[in-house]
């Protein structure tokens, strides 16, 4: 029983008997109380993976709710002094959980090295789970009540709930405090409609994630990415290509599942992904991929950026306006991923690109608004192409990706390409592309629900069978963005 | 503040998919049962990855409906597997006794008495044998569990029969149809696994003539593959527990399956010299304590150097010649095929 309940994962048996248990007392109890049905829920989910987790989450809690009070009522230049005490005190938390053992390696490293230690010292600290997640947000909102472009929050249970709401706290989406907030405070009656949307996000998530993502890990050759020198350029070009569909499946899988359980209690959150394998350029793919923490990027980075560059030279053609903010907001992306320097390598490399994209179009000769259909093509083809390549860092350190890169232009023999191995993978790929292209009018999970009642029970049969046939595999691999 | 106001969606998408799909789980069922659907359905797996484990199963199951009854079983490591042909076995038995005997091998590799003792609990329920026939070595004594001992034991089937019930260890046992859709997803994730080489009696031909490695070659190889030998708790209670499965019913004997002499020279053996003998004891003690028979073999066989694949297998003329001994050996024990 104890194990049924402990580090729940959103695809876990438990974790639906959990949701099910908060959804049955969250509308028996009186309106007023529901808030505190899902904080206690919240913090209930937090306790399943570590106690010290819900006290970070608390004190984080605290910290920001006052921070946030204390900015609110005082003058400017003490208001800018407890604003910044407020983004210090969530991003010492996050550096200390998050990357004092990931960079205490590299320093220990280099005294090992030169014969100062003996050993590699690490504290050895657990990450709290979504702590990467609700510090931005704490970040986020302590900025927008200093900007005046929230009021600020006096109920310390909604504060706290934004911040550690159960269905986002593991991997987001990131959400915009006082949209949080007014739902919170909304009557929402929910009715079939709603249920059959929720369910029909969460059946999708699933499916993603375990009948997509899942299949292709487990036909993933052990050796491949372990050491890439040892395979050809077709070995590792085929399973890096089936690895980007393992990324986004695991990922949107993910968030269609929280925003289908969010909805069961009435709150909406935002969307995380817009079929971004058919993107037509590199900007248009990071408009499309980790949506909400693109525009947590852009407001609380980019844009930031982008002002202090047009005051110091206000040029719209000016290149550096052009290319630095891009780049400084895709390596705080890559530092927010990891703090090791693969994850900084592969900030930059996609920063560069989106600077050189806004380089060309400011520069280069104006391509039609409606390009033709086999322009399109071609530039999804080309995009995704070049993204999927210099994407290796975000999942190799330097020396691999190096390797991974060089075996790109070894023609050798192939090992791991028959038949048998490639079935499930391409079928995999193929589900996942059908499942975008069914979510394309509406650019949401909702697809399914636009198709006609006879294509609907026949996908529906078809995804439960395969869904059914998933969960009788061994273990399910942690979400990939849970461990960021 | 939320409210529900929800109406139960009978006639709706889902309620039809699921009536679809459990028509279409029935229909897949019922094909697979028939002749056509068995031969259509290529692959068959009872869940786990060991790679002899699902053949064994499947050979079992096919040679109890054939014969309707198997007196023998024949359980050990890979030793027992490639070494003890059933066959000889039942007619030295038969040519010694005049009774025929039906006997299967269920010989699976890295097998320990660890895993041995629930296999055979779960043998003696599903095929009633009058004798299981347990081959052990020192070296199934060195170490807690080895990896193919995991393959065996996570298999739902396995649990299944062992009393802790899962949905997949009830579709295995009751679903032809599960079972070959696991064997086309072990096909998918692993290729062709021939199994070939086991006939219908659990026997492996596979060692049929010499390896290519040098001798020198081999005690180094299995110098390095092997544990260093000394007895472990964990394994000396899985061979108690499995004696203890001795009964009016079912007699479980020992036997000492044998090694090339050469064996003897693994540097392993230097940490301790009385570890053989040590062995030797333990066995005599184990089945002394349950009354049951003990058929010590590494002295008291003399088998000629072209008889061994390599220093722990028998080959061909290796595996006649000692499964007649066990066959014969056989014919002296009592038990209630008499």
């Amino acid at each position: 029983m104890t194990d049924f309940f402990s580090n729940l994962s959103i695809t876990s048996n438990g974790f639906f008997v959990f949701v099910l248990v908060a959804l049955g007392v969250y509308y028996l109890v009186p309106k007023k109380a529901q808030n505190y049905v899902l904080l206690i829920a919240s913090y209930l989910f937090c306790l399943t993976w570590d106690w010290t987790f819900a006290v970070i989450l608390f004190a984080s809690s605290v910290v920001n709710y006052l921070v946030a009070l204390i900015v609110d009522k005082t003058n400017d230049t003490a208001k800018t002094r407890w604003l910044w005490f407020g983004i210090a005190a969530d991003v010492s938390a996050l550096l200390f959980y998050k990357y004092f053992d990931q960079t205490s390696i590299y320093f220990f490293k280099a005294l090992f090295r030169i014969g100062l230690t003996k050993e590699l010292l690490t504290l050895e600290l657990l990450q709290p789970i979504g702590i990467s997640f609700y510090t931005l947000q704490a970040i986020s909102y302590l900025v927008d009540v200093y900007r005046k472009q929230i009021p600020v929050n006096n109920s310390f249970v909604e504060v706290s709930l934004y911040l550690g709401y159960f269905p986002k706290l593991l991997a987001g989406p990131f959400e915009r405090a006082q949209n949080f907030f007014n739902q919170l405070r909304a009557d929402v009656q929910i009715d079939n409609a709603q249920l059959i949307e929720s369910f029909t996000r969460i059946f999708v998530g699933l499916i993603r994630k375990l009948t997509i993502s899942e299949t292709i890990v487990r036909m993933i050759p052990f050796g491949v990415f372990v050491e890439p020198q040892k395979y050809s350029m077709p070995d590792l070009l085929f399973w890096w290509l089936t690895f980007a569909f393992v990324i986004y499946n695991d990922f949107a899988g993910y968030t269609s599942i929280a925003r289908g359980v969010s909805g069961l209690f009435g709150i909406q959150l935002p969307p995380n992904f817009e079929q971004p394998f058919f993107s037509t350029s590199y900007i248009d793919f990071w408009n499309r991929w980790h949506i909400s923490l693109s525009n947590w990027l852009r407001d609380y980075i980019y844009l930031p950026v982008s002002r202090a560059m047009l005051r110091r030279n206000p040029s719209g053609r000016y290149l550096p306006n052009l290319i630095v903010p891009p780049l400084v907001t895709m390596i705080v992306s890559g530092i927010w991923h990891g703090a090791a320097p693969h994850f900084i390598l592969w900030g930059a490399l996609n920063g560069l690109l989106q600077g050189y994209e806004r380089v060309q179009k400011m520069f280069g000769k104006k391509s039609p608004a409606q390009p033709p259909r086999w322009k399109r093509v071609f530039n999804i083809s080309v995009t995704i192409a070049v993204l999927i390549l210099i994407n290796a860092p975000f999942k190799f350190d330097f020396t691999q990706t190096l390797a991974f890169w060089g075996g790109l232009f070894r023609w050798g023999i192939i090992q791991t390409l028959s038949i048998h191995q490639i079935i499930k993978p391409v079928l995999a790929v193929g589900l996942s592309l059908l499942i975008d292209v069914m979510q394309l009018p509406g650019k949401d999970e909702l697809g399914l629900l636009r198709l006609p009642k006879w294509a609907r029970v026949f996908l529906l049969t078809i995804g439960l069978l395969l869904l059914f046939l998933s969960t009788r595999q061994a273990a399910v691999a942690p979400f990939i963005y849970q461990e960021f | 503040m939320k409210s529900l106001k929800i109406k139960l969606p009978l006639g709706g998408a889902l309620f039809q998919s699921v009536i679809w799909l459990l028509f279409i789980c029935i229909a897949l069922e019922a094909f697979a049962r028939t002749p056509a659907g068995g031969n259509f359905f290529k692959y068959e797996s009872y869940g786990s990855s060991h790679p002899h484990f699902d053949p064994q199963v499947i050979r079992i199951k096919a040679r109890k409906a054939q014969d309707g009854q198997i007196d023998c079983i024949i359980l050990g490591d890979s030793q027992v597997l490639y070494g003890v042909d059933p066959s000889i076995v039942e007619q030295a038995y038969l040519e010694k006794t005049g009774q025929t005997l039906r006997c299967q091998n269920f010989g699976l590799g890295g097998l320990k008495p660890i895993t041995a003792y629930p296999l055979a609990k779960l043998l003696i329920e599903n095929f009633h044998p009058s004798i299981i026939l347990f081959g052990t070595d020192l070296f199934d004594y060195t170490s807690v569990q080895a990896g193919s001992d995991a393959s065996i034991m996570s298999s739902p089937w396995v649990k299944y029969q062992l009393g802790d019930f899962s949905i997949d260890g009830w579709l295995i046992e009751n679903w032809n149809s599960y079972r070959y859709y696991l064997g086309m997803d072990r096909y998918l994730l692993n290729g062709e696994e021939n199994a070939n080489h086991i006939e219908a009696n659990g026997h492996s031909l596979k060692f049929s003539a010499k390896t290519n490695m040098t001798q020198q070659e081999q005690v180094d190889y299995f110098d390095n593959l092997l544990d260093r030998p000394e007895i472990t708790g964990e394994q000396l209670d899985g061979l108690h527990k499995l004696l203890a499965l001795n009964s009016a019913e079912t007699k479980i004997v020992l036997f000492e399956t044998p090694v090339n002499p050469i064996f003897f020279t693994l540097k392993k053996f230097a940490y301790n010299r009385k570890v053989y003998p040590d062995f030797r004891n333990m066995l005599e003690n184990e089945a002394a304590y349950v009354s049951t028979d003990l058929w010590l073999t590494q002295e008291s066989l003399q088998i000629p150097e072209d008889d061994w694949y390599d220093i722990v297998h028998l080959n061909k003329p290796g595996t006649l010649y000692f499964s007649r001994l066990l066959g014969e050996h056989l014919s002296g024990i009592t038990f209630a095929n008499d």
